[in-house]
């Protein structure tokens, strides 16, 4: 999703988010990943107004009053997906899913993942339903490779075993990852 | 997820291949947020930098920087063998191999010169970025030092209204001396 994000192309504005957006959000955030709830505080502060920051292909970013980005979210989704950078500073956000080594280049080249990934040995599958964002870890690394959206249960990942198991929407190096400035 | 992964296998589970993961929250003994050490070179966190443009440049500025964290996964490394591991997965080929970032080849400098209308010529210079340059600040520079025009005519072009192919030949190495003289190419 973020292969062809440029810092400085892809942005169409910046704008401070009101207050009853930042509300929502952290609303929204605290249904989704349970979690989060008691770092919410470190990532979004009440003092420090968040930025709204609006892409092309109908990408919403939320980054912080430096103009960091934390979280994004994409068509008219109600959900915010965590940025890897920050799921890396708290890795306990989003539901794990680990892969198989061999799959790691292909995810960090932006491939979505298939359920043999998710099924073979080396892999492992935590519990989540369908639709749900997950972290995709990768077999014998500590850190997220990559998020991703479950595109069947993992109940059906295991039973099927066919097709597209998580599509990766966000991965290591690629043009959300790469952004180093900010958005001011 | 400092640790790995905790096994929980289900008693009903039916496939006994892949195992399922709780789904854990913060660890009490952990202070969060926490402090990854991404790679200077790569900008993955260290453990990734295999897969990166070129592990070789990352190895080298981690020995420069960090040179401790080096030796310990070194030391862990080796107590993995990864190599007898790596044949028993699977392995696959294609899109996957990693692309390194596209260096500029041309190492060398190009000076080139055009005729505009009339009497007059502007000097184009290829092949300042590759040689590490800033070419915004060149630009700037080569503007207030000749009294003329210059502009960025592309991705690693400049181009210089009038015909300043001499002075440039002996500049250049001046003012940056990263420059090699002999990488100048004159093709005017």
């Amino acid at each position: 999703m973020f292969k062809k994000f440029h810092e400085k192309d892809s942005v169409t504005s910046v704008t401070q988010l009101r207050n009853t957006d930042v509300k929502r959000l952290k609303q929204r955030l605290t249904q989704d990943f349970p979690h989060i709830e008691s770092v919410l505080d470190e990532i979004l502060p009440k003092k420090d107004t968040p930025k709204l920051v609006k892409c092309q292909d109908h990408i919403e970013l939320i980054a912080d009053s430096t103009g960091q980005p934390l979280f994004f979210r994409f068509r008219d989704s109600q959900s915010y997906i965590p940025l890897l950078r920050l799921l890396h500073k708290y890795p306990f956000i989003l539901r794990p899913q680990q892969v198989d080594k061999g799959a790691i280049r292909f995810v960090l080249s932006g491939a979505n993942i298939m359920c043999p990934g998710l099924t073979s040995p080396g892999a492992k599958l935590c519990d989540a339903p369908k639709d749900s964002i997950c972290a995709v870890m990768a077999e014998g690394k500590e850190h997220a490779l990559a998020i991703g959206l479950l595109k069947m249960s993992s109940q059906d990942m295991q039973q099927i075993n066919k097709g597209v198991g998580v599509e990766t929407l966000h991965y290591l190096n690629d043009g959300l990852w790469t952004v180093k400035h900010g958005f001011k | 997820m400092a640790e790995a992964l905790s096994d929980d296998i289900e008693s009903n589970s039916s496939n006994p291949i892949s195992v399922q993961v709780n789904y854990p929250g913060p660890k009490h003994d952990i202070q969060y947020p926490l402090n990854i050490q991404y790679c200077g070179e790569c900008s993955l966190p260290l453990e990734y930098c295999e897969y990166g443009a070129d592990p070789e440049r990352c190895r080298e500025w981690l020995e420069r920087t960090l040179p401790d964290l080096l030796n310990q996964m070194q030391a862990s490394g080796n107590a993995n063998d990864d190599k007898s591991g790596e044949k028993k997965r699977q392995t696959r080929g294609g899109k996957g191999m990693p692309k390194g970032k596209k260096k500029f080849e041309a190492q060398r400098i190009v000076l080139n010169k055009q005729q505009r209308k009339g009497n007059k010529f502007v000097t184009i210079i290829q092949g300042l970025a590759s040689n590490e340059v800033d070419i915004e600040l060149a630009r700037k520079f080569f503007a207030q030092k000749f009294s003329c025009g210059c502009s960025k005519s592309g991705d690693d072009e400049l181009t210089i209204q009038g015909d300043v192919v001499s002075e440039l030949i002996d500049l250049l190495p001046d003012k940056w001396n990263q420059i090699n003289p002999e990488l100048i190419e004159d093709k005017s």
